[in-house]
């Protein structure tokens, strides 16, 4: 599970993020629901060990960010917008080196990968070159790469964005089938559609500031409103209030 | 293996082997050193042989002013075979160095008023004046030969009257002289290399491995793989070692390709033109343990700014600025690189202790057969203290998330 407490970040006199709190249970998907510079990035990227907070605690899968960031980072699976791929090493290359950092041996990796590919279609570009595949076929191989060693907790930093429809639909019905597993899924999206139809509950950032978080229903309930994107944009209007 | 050296080994082959897959890190590692270098030093060569050899054998036109003044040396310079020689009068003489100013000839002879009645005399010697145009090379070749014809004529004249007075020619060359070189043919071969290797040395040290460098720094930032690197779970150092190898490894073949290239050329060269005095005056009589110690100093001196590039480029926002400091660094390493080779550098232990500079006088000293264990000693000792500083600051720099994430 993910645990964020009193998380504070500071870039400079720049208050990124701002007291947020919140808990990521196993089988869930928790969405981290906000505008661009909202401090969702950022609030994943420490989460991930990339950023240290200026204040705050963070858990993941029982480990100390700050006092055990190998291991938190060995239980972890991260994909985000830029899918961070090696242009010259093909698609398979670059699934087995990240693998390998991650000291699976190499049985383990022949095993997963057969089991991976198919189910995300890469098995037809595994021998291509990443430089020469599209956005959403790279987003399959991040995707395999943040799988592969099966990881009980899952960052997703819009993982949807930039990609055409057919891709992002294949990309969230896999999220999807995340749900009722035993993953801990952490996704960060700025798409109302997407954090309705993946997430059990949702975080809305504002600012920095967690200013809104429960279901979906609870969200509504408590705005008086019909669809997310009104209690999103009355939030984001109100300063943080309904 | 324990882990953190496989972390280390995984990171140095992948960068390889991306490495390998760039076309420009290979042009530059490959073409350059081994078709460009023999080109560059060749290529002059081979036009300048061939067009001194077209010259040399054309006949350049040369107008000899009063050459009816001087009829032995008039036919000196026909019977020489060298030259196109025209005959003219004094009063076409202005009209002669028209034609020289518009090219129509290559150079002008003129002889004075009773040249060889005065030389009879052995009077006031006669000025014989040769006019020639510096800017072209069909003249600079007719002033050489007619230079040269002269000298055979006023030789015979000399000889001439010094048998007249049944004197002996050796009059005049009371003794002759040799000089001959003290050093081992090490240092003889070696002086020209110990001027040119250091400055080569010690810039492919510097820049063979920086698109390498600059690439798995800037280049990974710009990318966005310098995110999806620092979430896996290896500790940073392995990673900054793996880099750091990596360049240290490019570096190093690079600078054996180039020094490959540089022999390749040498010895073209003198295959080429083994009357060439520049290609002949290079050698390779380098001792197996000279060739150790030069490899030794050069290996450390590419770790080196393999560790200190490693950090430079990774502060930089992206490939852009990366390769602007590449520039600059290499103007700054070429400095020293310069000094020690066209000067002869201070070797005090204070200027023994100044990074690169250190490592070009130990290169430029073995290459003349010079073996100075003090010297060997303070640039290892200290390079290899530079050298861990840098890695520990790229260890730092690697940690630092402003740097890893400054936009």
């Amino acid at each position: 599970m993910i645990r964020v407490t009193n998380l504070h970040k500071r870039f400079g006199d720049f208050v990124a993020v701002e007291d947020v709190s919140f808990e990521v249970r196993p089988g869930e998907i928790f969405g981290l629901l906000g505008p661009n510079g909202a401090g969702k990035t950022t609030t994943l990227r420490m989460i991930a060990t990339l950023l240290k907070p200026t204040r705050g605690a963070i858990t993941v899968a029982g480990f100390d960010a700050l006092e055990e960031p190998e291991q938190v980072r060995r239980h972890l699976g991260v994909l985000s917008e830029h899918t961070g791929l090696y242009d010259r090493l093909t698609a398979e290359e670059n699934v087995r080196y990240f693998a390998r950092l991650r000291d699976l041996p190499d049985d383990e990796i022949e095993k997963r990968m057969a089991e991976i590919f198919p189910r995300l279609g890469i098995d037809e570009y595994a021998h291509k070159r990443a430089g020469t595949l599209s956005k959403g076929m790279k987003q399959k191989v991040a995707l395999a790469i943040a799988l592969l060693h099966d990881p009980p907790v899952l960052l997703f930093d819009e993982p949807t964005s930039g990609l055409d429809v057919m891709s992002a639909r294949s990309v969230r019905a896999f999220l999807e089938g995340l749900r009722g597993t035993d993953k801990t899924v952490l996704l960060s999206t700025h798409l109302m559609p997407e954090a309705e139809r993946l997430c059990d509950r949702i975080g809305i950032i504002h600012e920095g500031r967690v200013v809104a978080l429960g279901t979906v229903d609870e969200l509504k309930q408590l705005s008086g409103k019909q669809e997310l994107e009104d209690v999103f944009v009355a939030l984001v209007e109100g300063g943080g209030e309904l | 293996m324990r882990r953190s050296w496989r972390h280390v080994a995984l990171v140095w082959q992948k960068e390889l082997l991306d490495t390998i897959r760039d076309r420009r890190t290979l042009t530059l590692m490959i073409v350059v050193p081994l078709v460009l270098t023999p080109v560059l030093v060749l290529g002059p060569n081979v036009l300048r042989q061939s067009q001194e050899e077209k010259q040399l054998q054309q006949l350049q036109t040369v107008a000899v002013v009063n050459g009816q003044e001087a009829p032995e040396l008039l036919a000196l310079l026909r019977e020489s075979g060298l030259l196109r020689i025209r005959s003219v009068p004094d009063s076409d003489a202005k009209r002669a160095r028209e034609e020289l100013e518009e090219g129509e000839i290559d150079a002008v002879v003129e002889v004075p008023e009773g040249f060889a009645e005065r030389i009879a005399r052995e009077a006031e010697p006669p000025e014989v004046v040769i006019r020639f145009d510096v800017s072209r090379s069909q003249s600079r070749t007719a002033r050489e030969k007619l230079a040269q014809l002269l000298r055979a004529y006023r030789e015979r004249v000399v000889a001439e009257r010094l048998k007249q007075r049944g004197l002996s020619p050796q009059l005049l060359q009371p003794f002759t002289t040799r000089s001959e070189v003290v050093q081992a043919e090490e240092r003889v071969s070696g002086f020209l290399l110990s001027m040119l290797l250091p400055l080569f040395l010690v810039l492919w040290a510097a820049v063979g491995g920086s698109q390498t460098a600059i690439d798995v720094t800037a280049g990974e930032k710009e990318r966005g793989t310098l995110e999806s690197l620092l979430v896996a779970p290896p500790k940073r150092s392995r990673l900054v070692v793996g880099k750091f190898l990596t360049i240290t490894t490019v570096t190093l073949g690079a600078t054996t390709l180039s020094l490959l290239g540089f022999a390749l050329s040498l010895t073209l060269g003198r295959g080429l033109f083994p009357e060439s005095s520049i290609f002949s005056q290079f050698g390779f009589a380098i001792r197996p343990q000279v060739l150790l110690l030069l490899f030794g100093v050069t290996a450390l001196l590419a770790a080196l700014m393999s560790a200190l590039t490693f950090t430079l480029y990774l502060w930089t926002r992206n490939f852009k600025e990366a390769q602007t400091y590449a520039s600059y660094l290499s103007f700054a390493v070429m400095f020293p690189a310069f000094l020690v080779s066209f000067t002869d550098p201070p070797t005090t232990l204070p200027a023994m202790l100044l990074p690169v500079y250190n490592v070009a006088v130990v290169i430029k000293e073995l290459l003349l057969g010079d073996i100075r264990w003090d010297h060997i000693g303070a640039t290892l000792l200290s390079s290899g203290a530079y050298l861990a500083l840098s890695l520990a600051l790229a260890v730092k720099v690697f940690q630092d998330e402003r740097v890893l994430f400054r936009q």
